[in-house]
């Protein structure tokens, strides 16, 4: 099956069967949020933390905030139930040795934040995460088989989590 | 494999498929850095070769530019596209058939390189723009070329990439450092070695070798400071990320010196991908 790629600031919308996939994520956050009740899934390529700190983007899914509200917007469209709609996060590397003085470098860091940030103020459950570190990631949400797979610029994939078995928990 | 009694020169001599720049784009890269250069003499020097002289007649008629007339004449075309463009296309002509080669020593998939290295490029030139501290097609060129010396080292490096990052990791050291701990150079000693023999630019040379320690620059040199920084852009944001991911340092102080704020940098960071967006349609049509 061939993956649906979301593109650098969009988001792509899935309902049933088939596959979503974030390339290439350095300090970028690939954000899952999908009802599995529903059978529906959106995922956004995050490039940063808030809308407010650049130009309008057309593109819902460029900024943490924005790209939270889009996801919501787009599942509940689709019939989806906001209580049921869980969320999973990967990406949000960093340059090597950021300093906490030196907060502005560490997009990937302040992506995350934002993220967790304006899914709390949306009331948006986030039951996993894959964030952090000094290399680039690729994450595939499979939602015929529930499982979420990363694959690291060094070559090695695992499985973050399967989001069947992850409805109510939420992530540390 | 790397044997450390192997020096940096052996390497760019003994490497056979070592990529290299048609002498047409090396003299069109002088022709545009002349102060009296003119459209009529970039195109005698684009002329020469019969390739490069499509692409840019191609550009120029794209409908990018969305002329109501055909240009057939390349001084026409020079006029049209602009000194800075044409030394731009000609570049990104000359050098995307061997950037987009996997090197999977640094596991670099197809194309990541090219990736990698127009984004550092495009973001270069942002960061010229934005500074007004170097020429904006200057800083396009360098940061092109940044990592040409990965192409190189890739041949003899085999399966290392996991050695250096274990040992990067243990040690805490950037990639560049354990590079140079672990085969005894890195990729931009390499990389300045083969722009030297290109006879690049002394100032691009520099850029090849300090990319990723400004500071360790014998003068300061606000091209570099574009390129360090249009390479933290690029790479932060995933663009064409290899093994080594983003283990490099970032020096905070290149901002400051080419005058811009820490705190713009989501602004700038923001004004690159939309810039990079259009950049690519632009030039990957022509290039390829």
């Amino acid at each position: 099956m061939e993956p649906i790629i979301v593109p650098m600031g969009e988001i792509r919308l899935l309902t049933g069967h088939g596959i979503l996939c974030c390339q290439g994520l350095g300090s970028c956050i690939g954000l899952l949020g999908i009802d599995t009740t529903a059978g529906v899934a959106a995922m956004a390529h995050i490039l940063l933390p808030d809308s407010r700190l650049a130009k309008p983007s057309e593109k819902e899914g460029r900024f943490a905030d924005t790209a939270v509200k889009g996801i919501f917007t787009a599942l509940l469209t689709e019939r989806c139930k906001r209580e049921r709609i869980i969320f999973i996060a990967v990406g949000g590397s960093q340059v090597f040795g950021v300093t906490k003085n030196c907060k502005a470098v560490d997009i990937g860091a302040r992506n995350y934040e934002a993220v967790r940030e304006a899914l709390k103020k949306a009331g948006g459950k986030l039951v996993a995460a894959d964030v952090g570190g000094e290399h680039g990631r690729t994450v595939t949400a499979n939602c015929k088989t529930g499982r979420i797979t990363i694959c690291n610029t060094i070559g090695t994939e695992t499985e973050l989590c399967n989001f069947r078995d992850l409805g109510g928990q939420r992530a540390a | 494999m790397i044997d450390r009694t192997i020096t940096i020169e052996q390497i760019v001599s003994r490497t056979g498929d070592l990529p290299s720049i048609p002498s047409a784009t090396l003299r069109v890269i002088k022709e545009t850095e002349s102060s009296s250069s003119s459209a009529e003499s970039i195109a005698r020097q684009l002329a020469t070769d019969q390739a490069l002289t499509l692409r840019v007649l191609r550009l120029a008629n794209s409908p990018y530019y969305g002329l109501s007339r055909q240009i057939k004449e390349l001084p026409e075309a020079v006029v049209v596209l602009g000194l800075r463009t044409v030394k731009s296309l000609a570049i990104v002509a000359s050098t995307y058939p061997w950037m987009t080669q996997p090197l999977p020593s640094y596991r670099l998939g197809p194309t990541a390189l090219w990736t990698q290295s127009f984004a550092t490029a495009i973001a270069s030139q942002l960061v010229a723009r934005l500074s007004e501290s170097t020429s904006e097609e200057v800083a396009f060129t360098a940061g092109l070329l940044h990592d040409m010396g990965k192409v190189a080292l890739s041949v003899w490096m085999d399966n290392k990439i996991i050695a250096i990052l274990r040992y990067a990791e243990r040690e805490g050291l950037t990639f560049d450092e354990a590079e140079r701990k672990v085969l005894g150079y890195d990729h931009t000693q390499v990389g300045e070695h083969l722009a030297i023999r290109w006879n690049l630019p002394q100032d691009i040379c520099e850029v090849i070798r300090y990319h990723h320690q400004p500071a360790q620059a014998e003068k300061q040199l606000p091209l570099l400071d574009c390129v360090h920084v249009g390479n933290f852009l690029a790479t932060s944001m995933g663009f064409g990320l290899g093994g080594d991911g983003l283990r490099y340092h970032f020096d905070e102080k290149a901002l400051e010196r080419l005058g811009l704020k820490l705190t713009d940098l989501d602004a700038i960071t923001d004004a690159f991908v939309t810039g990079y967006e259009k950049y690519e349609t632009m030039f990957m049509d022509q290039a390829a």
